[in-house]
């Protein structure tokens, strides 16, 4: 206990005088809260800029162009002459989307004939070019609709038979989560998370890497008493509750400042935070026991924890992943988290149905460390990495 | 003219000094090596197979049908054969539904009320409702929006068929339901596949993630080893770092003359992601790209004392360089702070020009705003290259000549 003690304070002094551990655990996780917090500050992309050639030059078509502008993700800032202009503007990237209103479209609405409005966006950009077309199908849609009720309404028909006729089933779609698809919300979730892990992981490997780097293996050694278990718990529960604190600050920016979706086990939720910093500590500890420098063991920890954001779904579904992939997003202790943090936040599901996810995290906490602790008491009674490199 | 030919030639032995000199740092450093190759290849290998599938389809719905008729089985059929969703219609309530909703067996969930077919023949407006799950935005998509054109084209037969029934010809009743038709495609990536949406992107960045890498840890170990005016002694001199810098950048350009055929080549190849330019334009666009790197990492290079230390912050610049590219989200969204802020990264523009290049067949003339500033890039990193090489050689001479 009193050994413990010892390496414990030793570290906490660390954490505030070595320079590197410094910027790791106390200035980076701030600046990178305040990065994605003010980068996603507008959540919801608005005034898209997009194109729009009018062959025609009625009011219907000014109309049109309007009422496209008036959508709230889209504003037309160009109205080229050409169709080609209008390409040579996608390829520019200046705008998302060029729609085309064709010659004679006024003339033909007005004798009923149908006509049709092209829109070319720009499917390099996913995002932003997804939203332009839906916006456009939407705002044409309803213009459309509005041209056949006011068709009907002139044959006598009552309004709301109108309505009834033109559209005899309606939908009523409810989003569930995130209401109003703010991609804070989404996105900010995965990367405040991933990069908090990121720091855990990396200040686990600083803290054992600084001893081995320079030979400190062996002093450690002897003030644990050749008691790794004393040694370890000496090391890391320092930086867990630093991290749960730092943690607790990131979830007071999320829900508190930021306003994020917090729907679900409030207990939960600080339970994954938890069980996150303990298993990335863990993974930490099987890199520096695996590594033969202090260097690699960095490169694995940064490597690991970067790739983790693509395997834990939130930008392409584990779900639409080639099999083998699937496999091996499990072994990964964020998608876990991320399941868990996501089913408790945003899902408010109940509890019992994140068992899976806690189960995992705790595996992925166990078995690193009994795969890395022979070879890191090895690594201690050494004293230092084979290389120094 | 004697003074100006003893610089050149002076310059010119500077700068196969540095240049062999480097590339033996490289060949003999194991980390800068697997860097290369690990992130160069294999990352970008793993990354393109993660999502080489492009896009998601048969996302599993549930289906509360309340009304267990045939018009509503009708529309559960043309539910399961849009290409985004998947029906799941055993339900007998919303609960059981629910259940599945929450063990992630379905991502949505659709109620068909009751009185469906009959609120549908007598004339009645009925509604369906509809579930989505924006916690996944992917899944949301496709849940809402199969969910909306399935209605949409089940209503425009249902009217067609009445219309018709009145006598009217199909072709009119087509055209009196819908006055304005909308066609909507896509330039391009034309399914709208996340590989090949992603993976252009990524080469580009992953240039600059290495290079940056590469420099960090070769001049963190010289810094550490205190080697940098030895290997560099003509530093000092007056426009001496000028040789240096051109030596290092052209290495790492030749170096990416060789890399960037291999992953376009193989890697573009095996997953079958478009190239719509010549190897030239690609080559010609990328060396300020490259230039305007080697010269950033040199400079923030200089702020790290050990060599471990720049792989880290360099890991931690990818995602925030690929948020700020405004290829994923759009610029728009940006403020102005952090939209000037992406100009300073040579990613920005390298990223945008590679991508008009190769997945929008652009002109060269088409990227000549990215490509300047490229240069112009190189040249401000460039200045603050020399700047920070030769304080550090300073330091370092001061701290030996003290010893």
């Amino acid at each position: 206990m009193k050994s413990y003690l010892h390496i414990a304070k030793r570290e906490f002094s660390m954490l505030f005088h070595n320079r590197s551990m410094f910027i790791f655990a106390v200035i980076l996780p701030f600046i990178s809260m305040l990065f994605f917090h003010t980068l996603l500050d507008n959540g919801v992309a608005r005034d898209l800029p997009v194109a729009v050639v009018d062959f025609d030059n009625s009011s219907i078509s000014r109309n049109i162009i309007s009422q496209l502008d008036a959508t709230p993700e889209l504003r037309v800032d160009f109205k080229p002459i050409s169709q080609l202009e209008g390409e040579r503007l996608i390829k520019e990237l200046k705008i998302y989307g060029l729609v085309i209103i064709p010659k004679n479209l006024g003339k033909d609405l007005n004798q009923g004939k149908q006509v049709t409005i092209t829109n070319q966006f720009n499917g390099n950009l996913l995002l932003p070019s997804g939203l332009e077309d839906k916006a456009f199908k939407r705002a044409i849609g309803t213009i459309s609709a509005g041209v056949n009720v006011q068709k009907q309404l002139k044959k006598g028909i009552y309004i709301e038979q109108a309505k009834a006729n033109f559209q005899p089933i309606t939908s009523n779609n409810h989003v569930l989560s995130n209401p109003y698809t703010n991609y804070s919300y989404y996105l900010n979730s995965g990367f405040l998370t991933l990069f908090f892990q990121i720091f855990v992981i990396l200040t686990t490997i600083y803290c054992f890497g600084n001893d081995l780097k320079y030979n400190k293996g062996e002093k450690l050694y002897s003030i644990g008493k050749g008691n790794v278990t004393t040694i370890l718990l000496g090391k890391i529960t320092p930086y867990t509750l630093w991290f749960f604190l730092v943690g607790l600050i990131m979830y007071f920016t999320m829900f508190v400042i930021g306003d994020f979706p917090l729907n679900g086990n409030k207990g939960g939720v600080l339970f994954s935070l938890f069980l996150l910093i303990i298993t990335s500590q863990a993974f930490a500890l099987l890199f520096v026991s695996i590594s033969k420098s202090f260097r690699e063991a960095l490169t694995f920890g940064s490597g690991f924890a970067a790739i983790s954001l693509s395997f834990s779904g939130i930008t392409f579904p584990v779900f639409g992943m080639p099999k083998v992939l699937q496999w091996i997003s499990q072994l990964f202790p964020f998608t876990h988290f991320f399941d868990f943090f996501l089913d408790q936040t945003q899902r408010g599901i109940p509890m019992y149905y994140s068992m899976h996810a806690i189960t995992g995290l705790v595996l992925l906490t166990i078995v690193p460390i009994l795969l890395g602790y022979r070879k890191l008491k090895k690594l201690l009674i050494n004293g230092a990495f084979l290389q120094r490199i | 003219m004697k003074s100006f030919y003893k610089k050149y030639h002076r310059a010119k032995i500077s700068f196969k000094n540095s240049f062999v000199n480097e590339w033996n740092a490289i060949k003999s450093d194991k980390a800068v090596v697997s860097t290369f190759l690990l992130v160069g290849f294999v990352i970008l290998m793993v990354y393109t197979y993660i999502y080489s599938k492009e896009v998601i389809t048969e996302v599993p719905v549930a289906i509360v049908n309340q009304d267990a008729t045939k018009t509503s089985r009708d529309y559960i059929a043309m539910l399961n054969a849009s290409e985004g969703i998947k029906t799941v219609s055993n339900y007998s309530d919303i609960q059981e539904a629910k259940n599945d909703y929450y063990s992630k067996k379905v991502m949505g969930i659709v109620i068909i009320p009751k009185n469906f077919e009959k609120n549908l023949r007598s004339g009645k407006q009925t509604t369906i409702i509809s579930f989505s799950d924006a916690s996944n935005m992917v899944f949301y998509k496709k849940v809402l929006v199969d969910v909306t054109v399935t209605t949409g084209n089940f209503n425009a037969g249902i009217v067609v068929k009445k219309e018709m029934s009145k006598g009217i010809p199909i072709a009119y009743a087509k055209q009196n339901y819908v006055p304005i038709q909308t066609i909507s495609t896509s330039l391009f990536n034309t399914s709208s596949g996340y590989a090949t949406y992603i993976i252009p992107i990524l080469t580009a960045l992953i240039i600059q993630l290495v290079i940056l890498m590469g420099i960090g840890i070769l001049n963190g170990s010289r810094k550490e080893d205190k080697t940098i005016h030895t290997n560099f002694p003509r530093l000092l001199h007056k426009a001496g770092a000028i040789p240096v810098l051109l030596a290092k950048a052209s290495l790492y350009s030749l170096i990416f003359a060789v890399i960037l055929p291999i992953q376009i080549g193989i890697i573009y190849a095996i997953f079958s992601i478009p190239i719509r330019t010549s190897l030239i334009l690609v080559y010609l666009f990328s060396l300020p790209y490259l230039t305007s790197v080697v010269f950033l990492g040199i400079a923030i290079s200089s702020l790290f004392k050990r060599r471990e230390d720049s792989i880290v912050f360099l890991v931690l610049l990818s995602i925030p360089s690929l948020m700020l590219s405004g290829l994923s989200f759009p610029m728009e969204g940006f403020s102005s702070f952090y939209q000037q802020l992406a100009k300073l990264l040579p990613s920005t523009s390298g990223i945008t020009g590679f991508i008009k290049l190769t997945q929008m067949k652009a002109s060269f003339s088409q990227v000549l705003s990215d490509w300047s500033h490229l240069w112009l890039l190189t040249l401000v990193y460039f200045i603050l290259a020399v700047i920070t090489l030769k304080v550090n050689v300073r330091k370092e001479k001061r701290h030996t000549s003290s010893l």
